[in-house]
């Protein structure tokens, strides 16, 4: 059977105030270690923004990351600045690492107006293109909402697979995550039936009613492991679909 | 679909996949009600608890054990020369609750079909509906079954038969 997930995304985090305001009121030592465990948690995400978003190769992208950290995040303190109460961290995160890639372009082409320096590897329309603020969100919203549905479909097969439930992830599979994500037909009734095996149409019904609570409490999961406080999931999840809506609709 | 609706579609799949509200709609198209209700006529004559009062589960368990010869598939109790009195009761007062029930683990024209379908076995084989439902009611009920395109040849004949009564 074919790999349901979506290809694996670096995931962007929601963010945790916690950590941040740990890094704004502890010792040096202290803050230096959550600020390393921070970094742990973005660098792959805006790195993988950096090519996916703005189409930089992969050597270009590390390269303008790790310029970012130590010049921005760093030397400015740009986590320093962060405020909850006015919006995400991950909205200042990627203006900062947009408005730092521009500055970089920028010197980049005086540069090589006066012919001292090589050709960076860039989509041309980036440098002039770059987003707003409003729209880096939206693509940050998108990237890790599609990170998100990965991680949680990953999570969900691996569960099936540990507590013998083959059937209930191959249902979920065929009968909703394929049609819904993968555009695939979905299985008549009588293919299920013959496929699974199921005694009556209550336990074919029963087994997709229990596939979709596992998604449930497994994507409650996976974004439990971004945000600090419980409450805090549903209002993530609702921002995501927020999200999500609001891109598919202004395509 | 063009490359920006297909883009389009896939975050919406994901925003619908992500709704945490406990609702679930049924998960079969009309198009697999035939097969539910072929498979559900099969199936053995049991229900779990889910949406159906325990109690009601096992009036129908004490009149499954009285049955001869034993009854253990709806297409049997269809078929049955004398089925029970208290298992068609029984049985359609569980296809009642799950024809009503938004929590049916079968879609509810499936049981209502089967609803009607045990009010015809019982004007056929008692000459009585053995329900309080009124004479218009019921003939109602069997036409919206006849009008039914998935419904299986048998149960056709059957409330055709009792219709004709």
């Amino acid at each position: 059977m074919q790999d349901p997930s979506p290809q694996p995304r670096q995931s962007f985090p929601a963010t945790r105030w916690s950590l941040i305001d740990r890094i704004r009121l502890e010792s040096d030592d202290g803050a230096q270690s959550s600020l390393g465990e921070l970094l742990t948690r973005y660098l792959p995400a805006l790195r993988n923004y950096l090519m996916k978003r703005r189409r930089v190769a992969q050597e270009q992208a590390e390269d303008w990351v790790q310029g970012f950290i130590a010049d921005r995040v760093l030397e400015k303190r740009l986590v320093e600045q962060a405020d909850q109460s006015r919006g995400r961290f991950r909205s200042l995160l990627l203006t900062a690492l947009d408005h730092y890639v521009v500055s970089q372009i920028r010197h980049d082409m005086r540069a090589r107006r006066q012919g001292s320096h090589n050709v960076v590897s860039l989509d041309e329309n980036a440098a002039n293109d770059h987003a707003s603020a409003g729209e880096t969100v939206d693509v940050f919203d998108r990237e890790w909402a599609q990170a998100v549905l990965a991680q949680t479909l990953e999570s969900m097969k691996a569960e099936c697979a540990r507590r013998s439930m083959e059937d209930v992830w191959g249902l979920f599979d065929c009968r909703i995550a394929g049609p819904m994500l993968r555009g695939e037909q979905a299985p008549s009734y009588e293919q299920v039936i013959n496929r699974f095996g199921f005694e009556s149409p209550a336990k074919a019904s029963n087994a997709l009613v229990t596939a979709k609570r596992m998604f449930t409490r497994r994507l409650r999961q996976t974004v439990a492991g971004y945000v600090d406080r419980d409450e805090e999931i549903e209002r993530e999840i609702a921002d995501l679909q927020r999200a999500l809506v609001a891109a598919a609709t202004s395509r | 679909m063009s490359e920006r609706s297909s883009a389009a579609h896939d975050l919406t799949a994901i925003s619908r996949l992500m709704d945490l509200s406990p609702k679930w709609d049924m998960p079969w198209e009309e198009t697999d009600f035939g097969p539910i209700l072929e498979h559900q006529l099969g199936a053995p004559l049991s229900f779990d608890g889910g949406v159906v009062d325990p109690a009601l589960l096992e009036q129908l368990d004490r009149a499954k054990e009285v049955c001869k010869p034993r009854i253990e598939t709806l297409a049997e109790m269809l078929s049955h020369d004398h089925p029970p009195k208290d298992l068609l009761i029984a049985v359609r007062l569980v296809m009642k609750k799950l024809a009503r029930s938004e929590d049916s683990p079968i879609p509810g024209e499936v049981a209502r079909s089967i609803y009607f379908a045990l009010i015809a076995v019982s004007m056929i084989r008692h000459d009585e509906p053995l329900t309080s439902l009124d004479r218009q009611s019921i003939q109602k009920g069997f036409d919206w079954c006849l009008a039914q395109t998935w419904l299986g040849a048998d149960m056709v004949v059957l409330i055709r038969r009792a219709s004709a009564l």
